[in-house]
């Protein structure tokens, strides 16, 4: 089953933030603890690491797009 | 079993090289205890340090830095591009997580900056400011166990060749990642001239001890060679050109030249850094290098002299040879780094 991983909540309770670099992509198997991506917002760079192990099955956002909290940004299965 | 008691670090760099300092800084960063809170003080020599989002061809002039041997490295916080000199000081506040507390940490260089009887503030948009104009840029680290804040602060720094690295007029880049906000500075020097680099590290730590408490041990570091095995780990990284341009986010380069075959114009589209897809147009009547040049460029790095030997060594005609030796000698091919 596949494991959405969403934007849950930013740091220092930002509001809102922008994709930074992806370090994956979709059909890459993934470790837990491995660097997915970068969130950057006013308050800071968040790094965002898999919780899971598997394979990426599709990135729904991209380098430079904006997110909010909620926001899904990949799927891992 | 572990105390829950804060228990306060300082920690300073003797060293001037920018990518020896922030292997430190992310070494503290990954080593740092729930409980300790560091004070950590650095200055860099002539170097341009972009944003961990950021792309250094769309941020700084490399062919200028490479002429006048300034550095570029990348940081793992957020924002903007900046220039450092020795008249500039870096301050780290490296933390357990819980710890964090950025009004506090603020307060400790707003009461140090002020105890030369200045007053300065800050600014709720990651500056610190004095008479409304900024003389240190915050940014901001949030790793999984450990956050840091870092910052500058411009005590006589030069101003003038800042712009000479930073925000170059061509702009043939567009970006995917963060943009840099040009912002009116000054060196606290030219408003009290008898703040040094040296008084300023002593009233940073006063103001420290004031805010938190005494240190509970201080450590210097220096060379290179004398540092722990993960510290030299992480300066592979920091130096690695796969760190300072691969980890741009992705972007489009385009570059056009004419010359006596034609008009030439070439857009990439690049990820990691390395060109994932190419189109080369040209008015030229002998169009058969286009392609070859195309299929060539795919897979390479966004690199000057890899780009070049890879042009020079497609197998052309003569003719189509001349043209591409052109190509590879395109002016606009010589700032890529």
């Amino acid at each position: 089953m596949a494991t959405k991983i969403t934007l849950d909540k930013m740091e220092k309770n930002a509001k809102q933030g922008k994709i930074g670099k992806i370090s994956k992509k979709a059909g890459d198997s993934v470790k837990k603890g491995e660097k997915l991506l970068q969130v950057e917002s006013v308050k800071g760079n968040t790094i965002i690491k898999s919780k899971v192990e598997g394979t990426i099955k599709e990135f729904m956002v991209s380098e430079g797009d904006k997110v909010k909290i909620g926001d899904t940004l990949l799927e891992i299965e | 079993m572990k105390s829950n008691k804060q228990i306060n670090f300082y920690v300073e760099s003797g060293n001037l090289d920018p990518w020896f300092n922030l292997s430190v800084e992310e070494y503290l960063a990954e080593t740092i205890e729930p409980n300790q809170m560091m004070l950590y003080l650095w200055q860099n020599k002539d170097t341009v340090v972009i944003g961990s989002n950021q792309n250094p061809w769309k941020e700084c002039s490399i062919q200028n830095m490479k002429a006048d041997e300034v550095s570029l490295a990348r940081r793992l916080s957020g924002g903007g591009a900046v220039y450092h000199d020795t008249g500039n000081l870096n301050f780290t506040f490296i933390t357990g997580k819980e710890l964090y507390n950025l009004e506090k940490q603020l307060e400790v260089i707003v009461r140090g900056v002020n105890s030369f009887g200045l007053n300065a503030q800050f600014s709720g948009r990651n500056d610190i400011l004095l008479e409304g104009k900024k003389f240190s840029g915050n940014a901001y680290f949030f790793g999984d166990t450990s956050s840091y804040h870092h910052g500058t602060i411009l005590i006589n720094a030069d101003m003038n060749r800042l712009s000479n690295y930073l925000n170059p007029s061509k702009q043939k880049i567009s970006s995917k990642g963060i943009d840099s906000v040009k912002s009116r500075v000054v060196n606290l020097q030219s408003v009290c001239p008898e703040i040094t680099v040296k008084k300023m590290k002593t009233a940073l730590k006063d103001a420290f001890r004031q805010v938190y408490g005494d240190f509970e041990a201080c450590s210097h570091f220096e060379a290179l060679e004398d540092a722990h095995p993960d510290i030299l780990k992480l300066y592979e990284k920091h130096s690695s050109w796969q760190w300072l341009y691969g980890e741009s986010p992705s972007f489009d380069a385009y570059f056009e030249d004419s010359f006596d075959w034609g008009e030439i114009q070439i857009g990439l589209n690049l990820v990691d850094a390395r060109i994932e897809n190419a189109k080369v147009y040209s008015d030229a009547l002998n169009t058969g290098f286009a392609g070859k040049l195309t299929k060539a460029l795919l897979g390479k790095r966004f690199a000057t002299e890899e780009l070049r030997l890879t042009i020079q060594s497609i197998e052309a005609s003569q003719e189509e040879k001349k043209i591409l030796q052109d190509i590879a000698l395109m002016k606009e091919l010589n700032p890529l780094g």
